[in-house]
């Protein structure tokens, strides 16, 4: 028998391209912030996570002992996690198994990213991550490997360039009113259609933007939340999780479609109790979803996997405005990584604060309107085959 | 450039050599700021957290432990002696060559500090754990950690 | 909601901000493994070798010392055409240290002719190509280094090219 837990608070920087502090500076800043927002001081917590992608990034080795006095974790139980860009959304399916099966009560957890150290370019630190054998010699960049997925997608299902522009449109102008948004604006479509050509099909505003930045949240078990007298109202309980990784030779698989993240989707679906996948029900099941967009086809290509769209659906619904902020089943009110910015899994950590935040009324000008009673986070990362997925619920939601 | 190439001997497919073509820029942060404008200025600079009492060199921005932040009153210029709490002797640079001139790493607990600080140490054969110490500094200084030439017995 | 955090400006972060620089001076030797030797010594005689899982069915490239899928050992190896189609493709104008070039490289994955139950390959490069008529599905073939100056790597293939119909 698993504990209830809950997210009870969230905290977060700006994200930006170059910022003066350092990452366990930053992550200071998210820390505290998701600390006074519940109520607590770091005395009362007894468990701490850390999720960040690759070291190679900050420049760090072993970047968790480095982060770990910003993140809250000093004379603690404190690990990190790591699945590449899939791991701000693990970091919270951390927290999730520590408090439900008794080993911990409350824990802080900290995603976090400082991009900008890495010289050249991230490039240079993403080319390491492709086979050392066969791949790298042939210097490949990680915009290829999306270029070559957005490629098969868009042939899979004649999808037109424009359905995947508009992701873009609708997730920067979002961004305009997250305060910690590094790229709000509103564009038109034809700006995105048109902006620099980086490798066919990707153009430069289809890509999000490299960044540094920290999230946290505190989740705690029903019982601490009794303890500490917090309002059911600023509570939003872990209702599923789920996680799969599909075959690391990633040029043997069909990428127009992300089998693992159905299966990670079918995971968090059934833990929640949710037995029809069918999309119209699971839209009408959940209220929003924050899937991972660190490029305008992905979250159209995550929507499919998650079996919030039917395959090759996406494009047009997002083009017809059904996943804009008023529209029927928002995606990526917060803004996204398009608008928001990716500093990589604080990015994914913005995803688990913007749910939070939606479910319990505290999205400010970017909240939802009606009633909301469930919300999706999704995260993707390795070379391109981990899906997780995490699904909060309101805190009155039966 | 290719990112990996072939042995030199041409020949073999049992091996592949790859490099790891980054350097790095680490912004030293809110409280490095000050603690590197203090060397250049000859000054160490550390901060207190005032709730727990406990001393930082370097300074930090947060108090790790009651995770207060420790604001720009914090920090003070502290005497640049203490004490020697361990050190070592290194023989090997970092690609395992032996070196000319081997030399003295320490820890050395700043008077009035809660932490340890690690650097040189320097004109001696034959330092003395609990002995004092105190800073030498560079002539010319910049707001590195090598405008301290290091720590010598006092 | 008071975010925090100091934005630098590229110059104040180069130029202003105190910071301390650092190249990392590593350098990997990597061994091949089994199946990836193999491969390898392959393509140094020209040959484009896969690896066929009893217990699947199937045969996949590049080769692996072990089928992923049922977990059984592989190391009944076989020699596939240097034929394949277009999975899919890029036309890149960003090299890998991403500096803009003029001359596009294009980047594909190839399901490699041969290979069984779902096509299986690798990633190339595509030249001496009209980059207007790349098309998902078309045929490509192997073009080789002479056999002097091949020397067991993925380079040993120059590029991949159209087949004329």
């Amino acid at each position: 028998m698993t504990k209830k837990v809950g997210l009870v608070s969230a905290g977060i920087t700006r994200f930006q391209r170059r910022a003066k502090e350092t990452g366990k500076e930053l992550s200071y800043y998210s820390a505290k912030m998701a600390l006074d927002a519940a109520g607590i001081t770091r005395k009362d917590v007894d468990g701490v996570i850390i999720g960040s992608a690759p070291d190679a990034f900050d420049g760090v080795h072993q970047k968790h002992e480095y982060l770990t006095d910003g993140s809250g974790g000093y004379n603690l139980p404190t690990m990190r996690g790591y699945v590449g860009g899939g791991t701000g959304v693990f970091s919270p399916i951390q927290g999730w198994y520590c408090i439900a099966s008794g080993v911990h009560n409350i824990v802080l957890i900290t995603t976090e990213e400082k991009m900008s150290s890495v010289l050249p370019s991230t490039q240079a630190a993403f080319m390491t991550i492709f086979d050392n054998l066969i791949e790298r010699p042939l210097g490949p960049n990680l915009i290829w490997i999306f270029a070559l997925e957005m490629r098969r997608y868009m042939e899979a299902h004649g999808i037109p360039k424009e359905h995947i522009a508009s992701v873009s449109v609708k997730n920067k102008e979002n961004a305009i009113d997250h305060p910690s948004a590094m790229l709000g604006k509103k564009w038109t479509l034809d700006e995105v259609l048109n902006s620099e050509m980086l490798a066919d099909p990707v153009r430069l505003l289809d890509i999000s933007p490299v960044a540094d930045g920290a999230a946290s949240f505190v989740m705690m078990s029903e019982e601490k939340i009794k303890e500490f007298g917090i309002s059911l109202d600023d509570v939003a309980w872990v209702d599923g999780v789920g996680w799969n990784v599909d075959t690391t030779m990633w040029t043997n698989r069909d990428l127009y479609y992300p089998k693992y993240l159905e299966k990670a989707a079918h995971q968090a679906y059934n833990m929640a109790g949710q037995k029809n996948h069918s999309p119209e029900v699971l839209r009408k099941w959940l209220s929003f979803a924050e899937p991972y967009d660190p490029f305008n086809y992905k979250e159209l290509h995550h929507l499919e996997g998650l079996q919030l769209f039917g395959k090759g659906k996406a494009p047009q619904a997002a083009f017809d405005g059904i996943t804009a902020r008023d529209g029927d089943f928002p995606t990526c009110p917060s803004g996204g990584l398009l608008g928001v910015g990716n500093p990589i899994a604080a990015a994914a950590g913005m995803k688990i604060c913007e749910i939070y935040w939606q479910l319990t009324g505290k999205a400010g000008k970017r909240q939802i309107s009606g009633d909301l009673t469930r919300g999706l986070a999704q995260a993707w990362g390795d070379l391109m085959q981990v899906g997780t997925v995490f699904i909060a619920r309101g805190g009155r939601v039966e | 450039m290719l990112p990996t190439k072939r042995d030199q001997q041409g020949v073999p497919t049992t091996e592949v050599w790859g490099d790891f073509p980054v350097t790095y820029h680490y912004t030293v942060g809110i409280s490095g700021e000050k603690f590197f404008e203090g060397l250049k200025n000859q000054k160490l600079v550390a901060n207190t957290c005032n709730s727990c009492n406990k001393t930082y060199l370097p300074p930090k921005l947060f108090c790790e432990d009651c995770f207060d932040e420790l604001t720009d009153d914090s920090y003070k210029e502290i005497k640049a002696s203490g004490k020697l709490v361990s050190f070592t002797e290194v023989f090997l640079d970092h690609r395992g060559d032996k070196l000319s001139d081997p030399y003295f790493l320490a820890l050395i607990q700043l008077n009035g500090t809660d932490t340890t600080f690690f650097h040189k140490l320097i004109n001696t054969n034959n330092p003395t754990i609990g002995g004092n110490v105190t800073a030498v500094w560079n002539d010319t200084r910049s707001g590195s950690l090598f405008d301290l030439n290091g720590f010598q017995a006092e | 909601m008071n975010v925090r955090g100091t934005r630098l400006t590229n110059d104040e972060f180069h130029n202003v901000a105190i910071s301390v620089d650092h190249a990392p001076e590593i350098q990997y030797k990597w061994a091949t493994g089994v199946a990836i030797t193999k491969f390898l010594a392959g393509l140094k005689e020209g040959k484009i070798y896969g690896v066929h899982c009893d217990d699947c069915e199937r045969t996949v490239t590049p080769p692996r010392m072990f089928c992923e899928e049922c977990f059984s050992p592989m190391n009944n190896y076989v020699e596939l055409p240097d034929t394949g189609i277009i999975n899919t493709f890029s036309v890149a104008y960003i090299r890998t240290d991403a500096v803009r070039i003029e001359k596009p490289q294009i980047p594909v994955v190839i399901d490699i002719d041969g290979t069984t139950l779902t096509p299986s390959g690798f990633l190339h490069l595509l030249d001496d190509v009209k980059i207007e008529d790349l098309k998902i599905g078309m045929k490509i073939k192997a073009v080789w280094k002479n056999p002097e100056d091949r020397t067991g790597d993925i380079t040993d293939i120059k590029y991949f090219t159209g087949v004329e119909a």
